[in-house]
């Protein structure tokens, strides 16, 4: 079940801001890219995205990056594949706060998450790159690299049961967990000149793979529960990918990204290689976290789901039906522009009226196909009843109809036994009776 | 819904609103301070131009000018004040007049008038051979040399420092004002110059111009002392009861002086790409250090094409076109001068002289083009050519030691970068 609903904590608020802000922060990096891909596509964009960029505001500087980017946007293969994985990672994030918003292996998780989503996606940070960053820039680059890395490293080392590994006493613990911070923290913030972000990312792409394969090594070797080994396991395995990874591109490689050459010159050169390496391979992480939350059941993740392909396929069955009408209307009218149809603002208002009316049907339907499909038991369930209530036209036997209704309760819900309470309704006084 | 689900959602939405909000600029009731650009690096290649972008503004007595520099690895001062209005009333005509006219064609005594006019406001660039207090004599250093340290040390501090004078004439003693302290600029200084804009960050090349508000409406003339009167503008103060360009409508016709000056350098860049340019009716081919056009006041600071494969020991040959320096392994970026802990502005010598084995700087000054074997690099440490340049073009040719993969860069300036690729 969901969790039962509780009053909100001075923590959850104060998480809820900090997360808000950053998840706006990674929103607002990853916006800037798709930004820069449009201007790359528009030319009267990337003209509007300079004049704003001759500003001084936030914003101004975000329209800027964008149009400078818009010379230098990957090819659109693998602009998709940076928003394919920024999408996926912000889906699993979101489902993991809706999931647990109050578990703190959830919540690291779903930061590591988001932050992720940002740093491995080169376009934006491609865009990013294209300013020297002002003082604030850069608390904010560096912070969320740091927060992302060491939220993965903690997350991982959390998961599934949030019980921290190695089973040292609380005070060795603390000890271990707040030095290797420290030294994360200190050491990113030290890191200066054009290979800054590829350092963060050689780091934090070797070192979270890492932790997290150690600390499910542990688990498997120290858990007596079966089943908590077997999700060791399968985090491990997934996980010794991305360690490979990271340790053939070191032998390729060496450090040479984290390499400072042209120190102080405004190079948007981004790490391609380093990018392409570690992109897939952090993409395995939460493909096997979610392989693990959907493998044992973790986290009630079923009704979730279940509610979530609902919901999406009926907006996705709506939005096609809307997008064929203005289509349609198009081919009919001549262009959208040119349409007082779909110009209109009555227009507008009957669509949305349209849509709105038609979604509970349409999610009914669909729930019946998912079910039919995915979740035979409570399909079966339901089609048992439909027809038990059918019989009961035609049946005029009560020893018939108890006799039935044994059988269909038995089928639907699997009960250890049946009795049925029948109240005598022919006199005053009338009693029950057990059948 | 948990209680925290519908707290972040609302978090969301209200961070959102505010970072909106703060963006915007919103809740301001000022006046919003009017952008020049000075100088502009352009998102396509590495451009300078010698220009203010745009190169005239309204304001309104009180209000604020921001004169933002990119850097582009040029020193621009922002300089106005009476001997500025009347030295440009002399300069501006005879550019307007004489500017696209080959310069024997001019007739005589027109650009007598032009330098006279100019190096009575100091400027840096152009005035270097008008007659000096010291003549040069035979203990001098060579010529090469001389250059090299002229360009190094001597940098007058009258332009390069903030100056207030109040009364003409401006000393040309090339001494630090004595009066530094720009105050509000009512329009009747005689000179009131910024110095050279600051290098220290991207968000640090600014320099504030507050009007006063007793500053007569009419217009103001404003130029950069190193580059003269190209690099002009006027700046008009209009009462405060009249409208004045918004900053979207200033941004606009920024935007659209800035295409204007970009337009031919798209074309040089796309033609150097495949390996021709054209310049003063000739046409070249082969690798380009930096690209000019006869119709823009800037340069094109590119190695085109970015990444040559060459043999070890093979000669590759770059044509230098404005004024570049070919180096490698260079150092963390340093701009062409250096502002001292009194406040005196030296040319940093790193930047102009050959190191690492290279050939001697050869005389900079001349309408011939230089023809310089570099030699070879080895590929261990840091190598530069210095600084070179000719009003013609440069050629030099160079040889590689060592297989390697090798960034090449100028030292003046910061996006001009590239790779060579050298193979055994």
């Amino acid at each position: 079940m969901f969790e039962r609903p509780r009053r909100a904590s001075g923590a959850d608020l104060a998480f809820a801001i900090a997360f808000g802000l950053y998840a706006l922060g990674g929103l607002l990096v990853l916006g800037q890219g798709l930004l820069a891909v449009g201007a790359s596509l528009w030319g009267d964009l990337h003209e509007l995205l300079h004049v704003q960029g001759l500003g001084t505001g936030l914003l101004d500087r975000v329209a800027l990056r964008a149009a400078d980017a818009a010379h230098s946007v990957p090819p659109g293969p693998q602009v998709v594949l940076d928003y394919v994985f920024s999408a996926v990672h912000l889906g699993i994030a979101a489902v993991l706060l809706k999931l647990r918003s109050r578990d703190w292996t959830a919540r690291l998780l779903a930061t590591a998450l988001v932050g992720a989503a940002g740093v491995f996606n080169l376009t934006s940070q491609a865009a990013l790159e294209q300013l020297t960053f002002t003082p604030l820039e850069t608390l904010g680059q560096v912070g969320a690299h740091v927060l992302a890395g060491l939220a993965y490293v903690y997350a991982l080392l959390l998961f599934p049961d949030g019980r921290p590994v190695p089973r040292w006493r609380p005070a060795a613990l603390i000890s271990l967990y707040l030095t290797a911070t420290l030294v994360a923290v200190f050491l990113s913030i030290r890191l200066e000149g054009p290979a800054r972000p590829a350092t963060l990312l050689l780091f934090f792409g070797l070192l979270v793979p890492a932790a997290g394969a150690a600390a499910q090594a542990y688990r498997i070797r120290n858990t007596e529960n079966a089943t908590g080994q077997a999700q060791a396991r399968l985090l491990f395995w997934a996980l010794l990918p991305s360690v490979g990874l990271g340790i053939v591109f070191l032998v390729r490689h060496g450090l040479s990204p984290a390499t400072n050459v042209l120190v102080g010159r405004r190079l948007p050169e981004p790490p391609v290689a380093l990018y392409r390496i570690f992109q897939p391979a952090f993409a395995l992480i939460p493909l096997a976290l979610s392989a693990g939350i959907l493998r044992y059941r973790l986290w009630d993740i079923e009704r979730l789901l279940n509610r979530t392909t609902v919901y999406a396929i009926a907006t996705g069955l709506l939005g096609g039906f809307y997008a064929g009408f203005v289509v349609v209307a198009q081919l009919v009218l001549g262009s959208v522009a040119a349409s007082p149809l779909i110009d209109s603002k009555p227009a507008v208002a009957v669509t949305t009226v349209l849509f709105l009316t038609a979604f509970r049907p349409v999610r009914d339907q669909v729930q019946k196909v998912i079910d039919k499909r995915f979740n035979r038991r409570r399909y079966d369930a339901q089609v048992t009843m439909e027809k038990f209530a059918e019989g009961l036209r035609d049946e005029m036997d009560l020893a018939g109809i108890i006799g039935r209704l044994d059988i269909v309760l038995k089928e639907v819900i699997q009960p250890r036994h049946v009795s049925v309470w029948l109240r005598d309704v022919r006199g005053p006084g009338g009693r029950s009776r057990l059948a | 819904m948990p209680r925290g689900a519908l707290s972040l959602r609302t978090v969301l939405l209200g961070g959102g609103t505010v970072l909106i909000f703060l963006s915007t600029g919103c809740g301001s009731g000022s006046e919003e301070p009017v952008t020049v650009r000075v100088d502009y690096d352009h998102d396509e290649f590495a451009t300078q131009f010698i220009r203010f972008f745009p190169d005239r503004v309204q304001v309104h007595p009180g209000g604020t000018v921001v004169f933002k520099q990119d850097w582009t690895g040029e020193a621009h001062t922002v300089t106005f004040g009476t001997e500025v209005n009347e030295a440009l009333s002399v300069t501006m005509p005879l550019i307007e007049q004489w500017g696209d006219v080959p310069e024997d064609e001019i007739p005589p005594g027109v650009l007598e008038a032009y330098l006279a006019a100019e190096c009575s406001l100091l400027v840096m660039y152009g005035c270097e051979e008008q007659p000096a207090e010291e003549q040069p004599t035979s203990e001098q250093p060579p010529a090469s040399e001389a250059t090299a340290e002229e360009e190094t040390d001597e940098i007058n501090q009258t332009i390069a420092q903030p100056c207030l004078i109040e009364e003409g004439p401006i000393p040309d003693d090339g001494l630090p004002c004595p009066n530094q302290q720009l105050g509000p600029f009512d329009g009747t200084e005689a000179y009131y110059n910024s110095g050279f804009l600051g290098f220290e960050a991207e968000t640090a090349n600014v320099f504030e111009l507050q009007l006063s508000d007793s500053i007569q409406p009419g217009e103001y003339n404003f130029f950069c002392s190193v580059h003269g009167s190209f690099q002009s503008g006027t700046m008009e103060v209009v009462a405060s009861d009249q409208p004045i360009l918004s900053t979207d409508e200033v941004n606009i016709q920024t935007r659209q002086q800035l295409n204007e000056m970009v337009e031919p350098f798209r074309a040089v860049y796309e033609r150097a790409k495949k390996g021709n340019f054209v310049y003063a009716g000739e046409s070249y081919t082969g690798n380009f250090s930096g690209l000019v056009d006869e119709g823009v006041e800037g340069m094109l600071n590119e190695f085109i094409p970015k990444t040559l494969a060459v043999k070890v020991g093979a000669p590759v040959t770059w044509l230098m076109f404005g004024y570049h320096s070919i180096s490698f392994d260079v150092p963390e970026y340093f701009p062409i001068y250096e502002r001292g802990e009194d406040g005196t502005v030296r040319a940093n010598k790193g930047v102009y002289l050959a190191a690492g084995g290279a050939p001697e700087v050869p005389e900079s000054v001349s309408t011939e083009p230089i023809v310089v074997d570099g030699g070879t690099y080895d590929g261990s440490a840091f190598w530069s050519s210095g600084v070179l340049g000719s009003e013609a073009y440069v050629e030099y040719t160079l040889r590689f030691a060592t297989p390697g993969t090798y960034r090449v860069a100028c030292l003046i300036h910061p996006r001009m970068v590239g790779t060579v690729v050298v193979t055994g």
